[in-house]
């Protein structure tokens, strides 16, 4: 497909002022995968800047997605805080203690500081080397876990969310702190050349309801993406799993694009298409080698709902690749993808 | 600027090689006496002496080269610090340990000024580029450098010099015993280098060939010069001005002597060095 | 007015500089303010904001800290987005190439129609640090031996830079011939380019009065045989320049003079044109109220722009960036796609230098005047020699047809057209105020009109030194930066020329800011002799004007 006139920074730049592009930007979330595709293991993607950066100019090479991302996982900024994350070679990491044990511990938490907390340095270094190499060609997108999944981490996931029951002005102090950290990292992004995507996987309809999301999500994500909307930054809002009860109050949220996952996107298109540009959503579990999914077809489905949503739409998958995804499939995928027209270009 | 006895450094990185001199300033005029006995060679000075001067090729990795040329140069002066650093040249800005940085234009005038007094023109041919320099009361009056490629720089006679198998320094002497420089019409290098070949095939003398090679080049820096309307006396400065071909056919193509301070490729040291002064 | 100390900040700190600006002021800074309240057309935002969508040089850059030079740059880096919404609502966008800046009034003055530059590309891949616009031109045929200017080429075939135009003029005539390069390229992508012409370079002594039309008539008034030293030419007729010759062979052979008058009424005719095409476009006649409102705009405009650079050229320290003075000379081309908001956008500036030179406060640090000749293609350049120590107290960007106010109050032979006479010959004394305006553009005009305005603005600045910032391949820099270059030093004007480096050429470049760094050196160290000099009662004049 390098014969293609329009790069991916140009497609997506004119995607988000609402002007018509030689067909939807291709964006599957290609994140952790790119580690395998590079030949490295997950413990030196999550800590080195270098490492992640390489790995995704390699997946981009193999690839030719439209965009570059950094992201290694969910528990980023909890881990910055100080909750203890297990890196391992073959996985992503995973928590293993929360920092918050006791209540009382939140009015005594820092916001971590970007140049140094954690891996948050890794992070904000990995999207300076993707800037640098390629910025004139690749939007970069640095995913941001968004305040309520950084409470969880912070705090446990089955015990935050007894907080929002029992204890809820203690989870929007957590809450407070956790979009306080949020921001801070935005910043550094933005300033190493990095287009914030927040990711909210806690968030979803799998996981809580209608009204805690209502309660607890929602204004944070809003807050968020308010303080990004003031700098003009068009912002993608991703949810996994299901998210068929919160669909119409993702508006609210004023996210300009949403990344869907196990959700009809024909629904999807009619009831918040024509306010939010939507990118999604092939099933990431199609692209396994023995997953026994056709790949073509979801595909041709998807560009053909997708390209009809009056705000625009980006042919993604509904969540992260997966790690050991098979590349015929996922080249297969990306290629029938490009070969979708809006209008000969 | 500074109180007397202070040891300066002067450390120029160039594309070639970093060149360090440590400079004592004199507590009193005419009492100066060298530490290091080759340096008798370059001129005794009445406001400062030469403790030290050291040269290591800038290869791949010129901060390791820095820092030996800079070591080598406390040791032959027997120092353990200085009392200030100016840095010039190319790598100026890789020296980390530097109060000071100034170009290479203010260094070599600065430098030949004080080697060759009265000097209205300073040529220097550096490894990547070359410029050509008008002095007038001690100041740079204007300057002009060579840019966009190899051509007219110390890289064009290494690259031919490859051409005919010979080190930079045989080429200079095969091409010096030339009464007959031939004509070398390309300007770019890599046509140059074919040029070469093709004269040798068709038979035409060895040194006359690399005579001509240096023609070139020395027609190429006064193209650069003329249009400063150069004032003589005219002083050629790096380490290239070590060839005497070159000095002969630049010479002939600026129709003036030229003149060649002692140790010319510590001219923009040297220079660095005194405007620490 | 609440005006912080004048200082040079990078992106980071307005980044963070942005968050104490009122959300009242950026949600009432807008472009197109015709339209009610459209969200998209805000444009108060960092430079963090804009690189994020690619433009990484923004990053290395330094601006003013004024709310006015944030307003200045957000205006300038939104025009792309503006070209587009202008589109989808509804306006027309005319893309004028070529030495044009001088037609953008007409086009103004017509309802709903907008002009843009597409050869401003120029800076874009400069802006991006990137070569994705000089890549897609090679492919088209024009390469490393083309001017700049070739990036608009790419950005017609990207289409992802401006919109399709509605329509498109260029010049023939006294044109960069590589913009005509362009042009062409531009017309085999499917694109209908319509010309206008202009008159073919003055010659030397004669350029103030008199030029080369473009067609071979001979003349009817006034013409006269320049055989001999009339050219400025030693007496044999022979180059006495280095653009002395380029300079003749451009101009031809026929060496019958025009008399200006001749030549307005060419140019008039040529805007009449211009006129007839702007009417099929929009369906609406041309109409003087509208035309004349559009020239009060633009006269006030540009006599911001000046007023804008007599502050900057006269005042104590410097108050304000060479960059931001770039962007509110450019602004004189096509006014970024909204004449009125850029008006405001000039407005507010004036205000801000005008307090700052009242105050007597400027940046601090930066005493080495330079007068800068030929706008630099790559920004960097400019911030590189405020950041050494010196100050741009003059320019002269080759576009001065967008410089001079337009007399049409007084011009007595401005006529309302009437619908029955729409076409005929005649009418374009209307625009004759406008042909005046465009016969001092910078590539109709002689060498000798640009050496003069150098020296003029060298000696009104008391300028220290002369940079002239070349461009490899654009065919004027060549044959007019040899004459400038003499000139300026016989003068006694130290004066560095060079061609501006292509991006992504790492070493090169090095080499090129190198020798500004040592051009800098060397007029500090002349300065610093020359106040030790005064110091000591024997004052040394060299290098002053």
């Amino acid at each position: 497909m390098s014969d293609e006139r329009m790069n991916a920074r140009e497609r997506w730049g004119l995607l988000l002022i609402d002007e018509l592009t030689d067909r939807p930007p291709v964006y599957p979330l290609i994140t952790s995968h790119a580690a395998t595709v590079h030949g490295c293991n997950l413990i030196d993607y999550c800590r080195d800047g270098r490492v992640l950066a390489e790995a995704q100019i390699e997946a981009q090479r193999i690839y030719g997605q439209d965009g570059l991302t950094v992201f290694t996982d969910v528990g980023l900024i909890a881990e910055a805080f100080g909750s203890r994350y297990l890196l391992r070679a073959e996985d992503v990491p995973i928590l293993l203690e929360p920092l918050i044990q006791n209540p009382e511990q939140v009015d005594d938490l820092a916001i971590p500081e970007p140049q140094s907390a954690g891996r948050l340095p890794v992070y904000i270094e990995a999207v300076d080397r993707l800037f640098t190499a390629a910025g004139d060609r690749q939007p970069v997108f640095a995913f941001i876990p968004a305040p309520f999944t950084t409470a969880a981490g912070l705090r446990g996931t089955e015990t935050f969310l007894t907080d929002t029951i029992l204890m809820p002005e203690t989870a929007h102090k957590i809450l407070d702190l956790t979009l306080n950290a949020a921001l801070k990292l935005c910043d550094e992004c933005i300033l190493a050349g990095g287009l914030p995507v927040l990711v909210d996987p806690l968030a979803s309809g799998s996981v809580i309801s209608r009204h805690t999301f209502k309660e607890f999500a929602l204004p944070y994500i809003k807050g968020l993406i308010d303080y990004l909307h003031r700098y003009d930054l068009d912002i993608m809002l991703h949810i996994c799993g299901e998210t068929k009860n919160i669909l119409d109050l993702i508006p609210a949220t004023d996210a300009d694009l949403f990344s869907l996952d196990k959700l009809d996107l024909a629904a999807a298109c009619k009831e918040i298409g024509s306010r939010v540009r939507l990118v999604g959503n092939i099933p990431p579990n199609s692209l396994l080698a023995f997953s026994g999914h056709p790949t073509f077809g979801p595909v041709e489905e998807a560009l053909t709902i997708g390209m009809q949503n009056p705000k625009g739409f980006v042919l993604s998958t509904g969540c992260e690749v997966p790690i050991r995804a098979d590349k015929e499939k996922l080249l297969t995928m990306i290629n029938t993808a490009k070969r979708a027209r809006y209008v000969e270009w | 600027m500074s109180s007397g006895n202070e040891i300066i450094a002067g450390v120029d990185v160039g594309s070639r090689s970093t060149k360090v001199v440590i400079l004592r300033k004199m507590l009193q005029a005419g009492c100066q006496s060298s530490v290091v006995d080759s340096l008798q060679a370059l001129p005794s000075h009445p406001e400062y002496e030469i403790l030290a001067r050291s040269l290591v090729p800038t290869g791949w990795t010129p901060q390791t080269a820095i820092a030996q040329a800079f070591q080598q140069a406390l040791d032959q002066a027997g120092l353990q610090s200085v009392s200030r650093v100016i840095a010039t040249g190319y790598g100026r800005s890789l020296v980390d340990f530097v109060d000071r940085r100034i170009t290479e234009i203010t260094a070599h005038a600065r430098g030949a000024a004080d080697l060759l007094p009265g000097m209205r023109t300073v040529i220097d041919i550096g490894g990547q580029d070359s410029k050509a320099i008008i002095i007038s009361d001690g100041l740079v009056e204007d300057f002009a450098m060579n840019d966009r490629c190899a051509a007219g720089s110390g890289k064009f006679l290494e690259y031919l010099a490859m051409t005919m198998n010979l080190t930079v320094e045989e080429f200079a002497e095969l091409a010096y015993r030339s009464n007959n420089p031939t004509n070398i019409s390309s300007i770019c290098t890599v046509f140059a280098e074919s040029e070469v070949l093709s004269l040798l095939a068709e038979g035409v003398a060895r040194e006359d060939v690399a005579a001509g090679a240096h023609k070139a080049i020395a027609w190429r820096v006064a193209q650069l010069a003329l249009p400063l309307h150069p004032q003589t006396p005219v002083a050629f400065s790096g380490g290239v001005a070590r060839n005497r071909c070159l000095v002969r056919e630049l010479s002939q193509a600026l129709k003036c002597e030229i003149l060649v301070p002692p140790y010319p490729e510590f001219t923009g040291a040297l220079g660095a060095a005194l405007i620490g002064f | 007015m609440n005006v912080p100390n004048p200082r040079q900040i990078d992106w980071r700190e307005w980044h963070t500089l942005f968050r104490a600006i009122p959300d009242e002021l950026v949600q009432n800074t807008r472009y197109y303010r015709h339209l009610p309240d459209v969200e998209w057309s805000l444009y108060l935002f960092p430079p963090s904001t804009h690189t994020v969508y690619g433009n990484r040089l923004l990053r290395k850059l330094r601006f003013d800290n004024s709310p006015a030079a944030l307003r200045l740059w957000g205006f300038v880096l939104s025009e792309c987005e503006r070209l587009y919404r202008a589109k989808q609502a509804g306006m027309k966008v005319v893309a004028v190439m070529g030495d044009l800046g001088a037609v953008t009034p007409l086009i103004y003055s017509f309802p709903n129609t907008i002009a843009f530059y597409p050869d401003c590309l120029w800076w874009t891949p400069f802006l991006m640090e990137s070569r994705v616009l000089f890549e897609e031109a090679a492919m088209l045929g024009l390469s490393e031996d083309c001017c700049y200017v070739r990036a608009a080429l790419g950005g017609f075939a990207r289409r992802a830079y401006f919109p399709r135009p509605d329509l498109c003029i260029a010049t023939v005539g006294a044109t960069c011939d590589d913009m005509a390069a362009v042009t062409a390229g531009v017309e085999r992508l499917g694109c209908t380019v319509r010309y206008l012409e202009l008159p073919h370079r003055a010659d030397r002594e004669k350029s103030l009065q008199q030029c080369y039309p473009p067609f071979n008539s001979p003349p009817q008034s006034g013409g006269e045989k320049d055989n001999s030293s009339q050219s400025g030419g030693e007496k044999d007729g022979s180059p006495r320049r280095g653009g002395e010759k380029n300079n003749r062979s451009q101009i031809g052979r026929d060496e019958k003079y025009h008399p200006r008058d001749e030549l307005r009424s060419y140019i008039a005719g040529q805007h009449l044109k211009l006129c007839g095409w702007l009417e099929d476009l929009t369906g609406a006649k041309f109409n003087l109220n509208r035309y004349s409102a559009t020239i009060h705009k633009v006269n006030h405009l540009r006599k911001t722009i000046a007023d804008l650079k007599d502050l900057i050229t006269t005042s104590g320290p410097n108050p304000m960036g060479a960059l931001e003075m770039l962007n509110a000379e450019f602004a004189a081309l096509s006014y970024y796609g909204d004449l009125d908001e850029c008006c405001a956008v000039l407005d507010e500036l004036h205000k801000t230098v005008e307090w700052r030179v009242k105050k007597r406060a400027g940046y601090p640090n930066q005493s080495v005047k330079l007068l800068w000749l030929t706008p630099p293609a790559d920004p960097l350049l400019l911030n590189y020699v405020e950041e050494l120590g010196g100050r741009i107290v003059a320019t002269e960007y080759l576009i001065n047809q967008t410089t001079p106010l337009i007399s049409i109050e007084n011009d007595k032979t401005a006529q309302l057209p009437s619908d029955e006479h729409h076409r005929s010959f005649g009418r374009e004394s209307i625009f004759l105020p406008l042909s005046e305006a465009q016969l001092s553009g910078s590539l109709i005009s002689s060498s000798d009109y640009r050496i003069g305005l150098a020296l003029q603005y060298a000696g009104k600045s008391r300028a220290n030194g002369a940079v002239i910032s070349g461009v490899f391949g654009s065919s004027h820099c060549p044959y007019e930066t040899a004459p400038l270059v003499e000139a300026l030093r016989q003068a006694g004007i130290p004066t560095l020329a060079f061609d501006v480096v292509a991006p992504g050429k790492v070493r090169m470049q090095a080499q090129l800011l190198n020798r500004i760094e040592a051009f800098i050196e060397m007029l500090k160290n002349r300065k610093n002799a020359n106040i030790d000099a005064d110091a000591d009662g024997d004052a040394d004049e060299r290098g002053r004007i």
